[in-house]
């Protein structure tokens, strides 16, 4: 199944790697930042708990900034990105 | 990048090269000595060529420090790991034929488990000694298993060993499933079969299924087995989910019965109490079942390696043998087919290069995980292994040449030292003196493997890392004085009480 990135409203858009163990959330989520304009907001949707950490790291060594890591429920954790 | 705006508001992301190896490649998670991530890469049954050994090394000396570890299920396992050279690496380890872990273990539910790797007698198909050479099986498992999705979402790992030498050096007790061989009073050779067996914080030493099959049975016998756990092992609570709890609940009757529905077939009932021997390492020069050849165990204390050591193995094992390793479930190396007139020098040879080819059997049989780098530890197990065989080496000189004393240290509690069926077993805790943090240990003692296979007993609490080698060199002062009474070192704890195995330990023996 192909990952894909699905815009949420205007300038959102939302990565769903739920299944995915290190390293494909980083770099699913380097791929989709690689889509989105600068200013767009990314949401990646996981549940790999490693990725709390990778993820804003990565992101932030790529100019991003995270805005938020939040937790859905006991399995599965939401980051924002501004691009 | 190419990507397609659809009408729908989605971008499907161009990711083919990255879902080709989904299934197979992963890293791990680490949280210490600044890394984050590891890469363990699958060796089934430890066998490896020269070329591949070096290529591996050249991944740790461009990825990863230069620094490599053996693990006890005989992978390789590489540090200091970035998320973004991930790719490259996958690539490069695709190319010299491996896989890694699945390493679904950072979910905090019970899924994402897959089945470890293979771990198979390290002399297998060379060693003078063995029942069957076992590891054309391991392949053949690890061929079926890898990659596989429909085995890719277990509730929690599960561990297989095959093993086909006297020595069961596959530590058989200790994995979910194991494959033993034996031979029948009638001659025949097969397998009798263990399940359930784990030393993680709920330990529990495997049980005989109560069968003996045929070699060609193992695969199906296996694939039923894995299937069972993925189909019934619970997924509720992670702590309950590994294989050895459905035996438990549902019994070895249970267990065998749907095995049989499974693969269409009676198996043939053998009773089987224990092992007679298990957990044995294969030490130093051994001749070959091939006349003209020997092979040689290298001790690799702790299973560190550098890239430098690595390179020079490898070009000894191509010099004078013919390119073939194979690495232990003790964490050590081994090189085989080198000419018996050849062992001397090469023994000379990978003595220079730091490489203690001489040593006592404790660099053989010693182990410890690398609680460094997973966050859970508080002390360097492999380095306290270190320093402890060198002390003792120091202390005790020729006594422990041929010692089959077996020294074990996990960082935490969940046993990746396996420090639960060792003579000595040492679990690394925190410990508060005055109100300050202190490293220390537990002292586990008189655990074992094959006949009375016993878990070891928590014979001491919170012992300070200085102090460690101490209490063993007096449990080894008072073990050698009354050596002649015992036939091991594990029967002289089973002899003594715990209070007066603390008593020795705590007693300047001079």
């Amino acid at each position: 199944m192909p990952v894909s990135l699905a815009k949420s409203s205007e300038g959102i858009y939302e990565l769903n790697v739920q299944g995915y163990t290190c390293p494909y959330p980083v770099l699913f989520t380097v791929r989709a930042l690689e889509q989105i304009a600068p200013g767009e907001i990314l949401e990646v949707v996981f549940d790999n708990p490693p990725s709390c950490e990778t993820i804003p790291a990565t992101a932030e060594k790529h100019g991003c900034k995270v805005l938020e890591i939040s937790k859905i429920n006991d399995k599965l954790w939401r980051i924002r990105i501004r691009k | 990048m190419n990507a397609l705006r659809s009408p729908e508001n989605t971008i499907a992301l161009s990711t083919e090269d990255v879902e080709k190896f989904v299934d197979r490649y992963s890293l791990g998670r680490d949280s210490g000595e600044g890394s984050t991530h590891f890469l363990r890469i699958k060796i089934p049954n430890g066998m490896l060529t020269a070329e591949q050994f070096r290529r591996i090394g050249q991944l740790a000396e461009r990825y990863g420090r230069g620094y490599a570890e053996i693990t006890d299920r005989q992978d390789i396992q590489l540090h200091w790991i970035e998320s973004e050279d991930a790719l490259e690496i996958f690539t490069k380890l695709k190319e010299i034929g491996f896989t890694t872990d699945k390493c679904g273990q950072g979910y905090p539910g019970a899924r994402y488990g897959d089945v470890r790797n293979m771990v198979g007698c390290p002399v297998a198909g060379v060693d003078k000694f063995e029942l069957i050479d076992a590891s054309p099986i391991v392949k053949q498992l690890n061929q079926f298993f890898t990659g596989n999705r429909d085995f890719l979402d277990l509730p929690r790992k599960f561990k297989i060993s095959v093993s086909g030498c006297s020595l069961n050096c596959t530590n058989p007790e200790v994995n979910d499933l194991s494959f033993v061989a034996l031979r029948k009073r009638t001659g025949k050779i097969g397998f009798v079969v263990l399940v359930g067996g784990t030393v993680g914080v709920a330990p529990k030493l495997a049980q005989p299924l109560g069968v003996f099959i045929e070699p060609d049975d193992v695969v199906d016998v296996a694939k039923a087995v894995v299937e069972v756990y993925r189909d019934y092992g619970s997924r509720e609570i992670k702590v309950k989910a590994r294989f050895r709890w459905l035996v438990e609940e549902w019994g070895i009757e249970k267990l065998r019965r749907t095995v049989e529905e499974k693969i269409k077939k009676t198996l043939e009932a053998h009773n089987l109490d224990y092992l007679p021997t298990s957990g044995g390492e294969h030490i130093g020069v051994q001749p070959q079942r091939q006349k003209e050849y020997s092979y040689i165990s290298i001790p690799i204390l702790g299973g560190i390696l550098s890239n430098d050591k690595i390179l020079e193995i490898a070009e000894t094992a191509e010099k004078y043998g013919t390119g073939d390793l194979r690495l232990s479930p003790s964490q050590n190396v081994v090189i085989i087919n080198i000419p018996n007139n050849h062992v001397s020098l090469i023994l000379d040879r990978l003595e220079q290069t730091g490489l203690q080819v001489r040593g006592s059997a404790l660099r053989w049989t010693t182990i410890a995980c690398a609680g460094n780098f997973c966050g859970k530890s508080p002390d360097n197990p492999k380095k306290r292994a270190v320093e402890i065989v060198d002390y003792l080496e120091k202390r005790f000189g020729e006594t422990l040449r041929n010692s089959s004393l077996r020294i074990h240290i996990s960082g935490c509690p969940n046993g990746c030292g396996r420090h639960l069926i060792a003579d000595v077993g040492l679990q690394a805790v925190q410990l508060t003196v005055e109100g300050r943090p202190k490293q220390g240990y537990n002292i586990y003692l008189g655990g074992g493997l094959g006949l009375k296979a016993s878990l070891g007993r928590l014979t001491e609490r919170g012992v300070g890392v200085e102090d460690v080698k101490y209490i063993i060199e007096n449990l080894l002062l008072a073990y050698t004085k009354e050596k002649t009474s015992f036939r091991s070192f594990r029967e002289f704890c089973d002899t003594h009480t715990v209070e007066e195995l603390k008593f020795l330990m705590n007693s300047s023996q001079e």
